[in-house]
């Protein structure tokens, strides 16, 4: 298999539950160790293309292609931060039993073996959160449980990083020393993240995907600090719709 | 006390034994699955295999009269029910785009109906109550070493699984990403819930057995920070359920099953209000 596949290329992908229209006639493509960020309203249908990606969702018309195979195929080389887990508060379970879940499924029996572990600690180690590790899950803030999370998708040892929101709890003490962990990332993997925060995300991406219903391109090096409150609000000030957009971008009359 | 160890060792208390023997072969089991149920909030469907349960012992009582099939026992016809039972409801609510709670709440009630019916066809005297609630009298050597075979399959399933089951239980939706096939191992753990249930229905009765399923695990969530802790701790308060309300039944003179059930309860209740009051006084 060549090595210049793309990452991820979504062709003419449309989505909808039952009548209501999620994604229309979605096409891009992210090339390795591209850093991509996913913004949009809520409901513009971010996590639905994360899910496409992921194969939970499969769409009405269109082929998403993964590592060059569908994405049910590639997903053991897909690391996934969810945005929300439906957790039990109450569930019993240390941070490294959560980390080692990234492991999960790797081997014939399910049971972790030293090379596991030490995955799963090299994980902590990256995200600073070695040192919860004996610690249970359920005491930890909202910041650090999004950091174990971050930590579980990478002891997958993905080629693809797909993180849902991994900005949203994170305390604003924290938030540098964060942003640089997640760029010290994309050097690595193929970074796909949705956040609501531009200005955090912008430095770390090279391009922006605006989703709401479709997918608008917008390469970072545009990006100037004027508000575009056409479809966003004040949410995202980030974003300039450039009408002359590089190669990887778009014209908006293509989709339009 | 001293007269219930004595009774212990009596010959002609044999029922006595084979009760404390079966209570004590299947706490371990109950403390493993009862502790993934309870952590995958499954108690709802447990209780409906229990439920189900009583239409097999039914079906094979009314067999082994009207066709003369000496061997289909009511406890083969017990596990071949909860097995079913449990492949049925766990197909429903994996598969089914009826309410789920609606479904299983009809399999439950149905699985009793039939139970109910099937004995009253049977001719001579079956009291539903025993299988209701347990009789301790009924249990033979047989039905022992049956207990035996299915605490070695339970317990040596519920292990081996461990890692994953945790997995699929804590985040399905991640478990099913790296690869692990999440909907036979729902299936699995209603399984093996299902010869748990089995196991203990002699003793308590299949409408009290959940009890022994969720007490011990959910007093033992409330000292626990680990999955293995929260088994460990269960399997002790099963130990201690069984062993003490056994030898409370027989020294008070008192039903074994709603007594067994009633020291679980307690144990529980004890905790929950023991934390509360901890927690006001803070």
């Amino acid at each position: 298999m060549p090595s210049d596949l793309p990452a991820i290329q979504c062709e003419q992908v449309s989505f909808s539950y039952g009548e209501i229209p999620i994604l229309t006639n979605v096409s891009f493509s992210i090339q390795k160790l591209d850093a991509v960020a996913l913004v949009g309203p809520n409901g513009g249908g971010k996590s639905t293309l994360l899910k496409l990606i992921l194969g939970l969702l499969t769409p009405q018309s269109g082929t998403i292609k993964v590592l060059g195979v569908s994405p049910q195929r590639a997903r053991q080389k897909i690391g996934y931060m969810p945005q929300h887990l439906q957790y039990d508060p109450s569930f019993p379970v240390s941070v490294m039993d959560v980390v080692l879940m990234g492991r999960a499924g790797s081997t014939g029996l399910g049971r972790y073996s030293a090379e596991d572990r030490r995955i799963a600690m090299q994980a902590m180690v990256e995200l600073a959160v070695d040192g919860l590790a004996a610690r249970p899950f359920n005491s930890l803030s909202g910041g650090q449980r999004q950091r174990i999370l971050i930590a579980r998708a990478l002891a997958c040892e993905p080629e693809i990083l797909l993180l849902d929101e991994p900005t949203a709890n994170v305390d604003p003490g924290v938030e540098l020393q964060f942003f640089e962990i997640l760029k010290g990332l994309a050097n690595r993997v193929t970074v796909l993240t949705v956040s609501h925060d531009l200005g955090f995300v912008s430095q770390m991406v090279s391009r922006v995907f605006c989703v709401n219903r479709q997918v608008k391109i917008h390469p970072t090096s545009e990006l100037t600090g004027e508000v575009i409150r056409e479809m966003y609000g004040g949410d995202v000030r980030m974003v300039r719709h450039d009408h002359c957009c590089s190669e990887q971008g778009h014209s908006h009359d293509d989709i339009l | 006390m001293m007269t219930y160890f004595s009774a212990l060792t009596d010959p002609n208390m044999v029922f006595l034994r084979y009760a404390l023997f079966a209570g004590l072969l299947a706490a371990p089991a109950f403390g493993i699955i009862g502790t993934y149920v309870v952590a995958r909030r499954m108690t709802y469907l447990a209780g409906a295999i229990a439920h189900c349960v009583l239409g097999g012992i039914g079906a094979a009582l009314y067999c082994q009269v009207h066709y003369g099939l000496a061997w289909l026992t009511p406890m083969l016809g017990a596990i071949v029910t909860a097995i079913a039972a449990a492949i049925v409801i766990g197909l429903v609510s994996l598969r089914s785009r009826e309410r789920v709670d609606s479904v299983i709440g009809a399999i439950w009630v149905l699985g009793m109906a039939a139970g109910i019916i099937f004995i009253a066809k049977t001719p001579g005297y079956i009291d539903p109550m025993s299988y209701l609630f347990g009789n301790i009298l009924m249990i033979t050597g047989r039905d022992l070493l049956t207990i035996g075979v299915l605490d070695v399959i339970v317990i040596g399933l519920g292990l081996l699984s461990y890692n994953r089951m945790i997995a699929v239980c804590f985040d399905e939706e991640f478990a099913r990403l790296r690869g692990i096939r999440t909907e036979l191992y729902t299936l699995l753990l209603l399984c093996l819930t299902a010869l748990t249930i089995v196991l203990m229905v002699r003793v308590v009765g299949i409408v009290m057995v959940i009890a022994l399923f969720t007490l011990p695990a959910a007093t033992a969530s409330h000292f626990s920070t680990r999955i293995w802790q929260m088994m460990l701790l269960a399997t002790l308060l099963g130990l201690i359920s069984v062993g003490g309300g056994l030898s409370l039944s027989y020294g008070l003179d008192l039903p074994t099953g709603p007594t067994i059930v009633m020291l679980a309860g307690f144990f529980y209740l004890t905790v929950i209000v023991g934390k509360g009051l901890k927690n006001r006084l803070r």
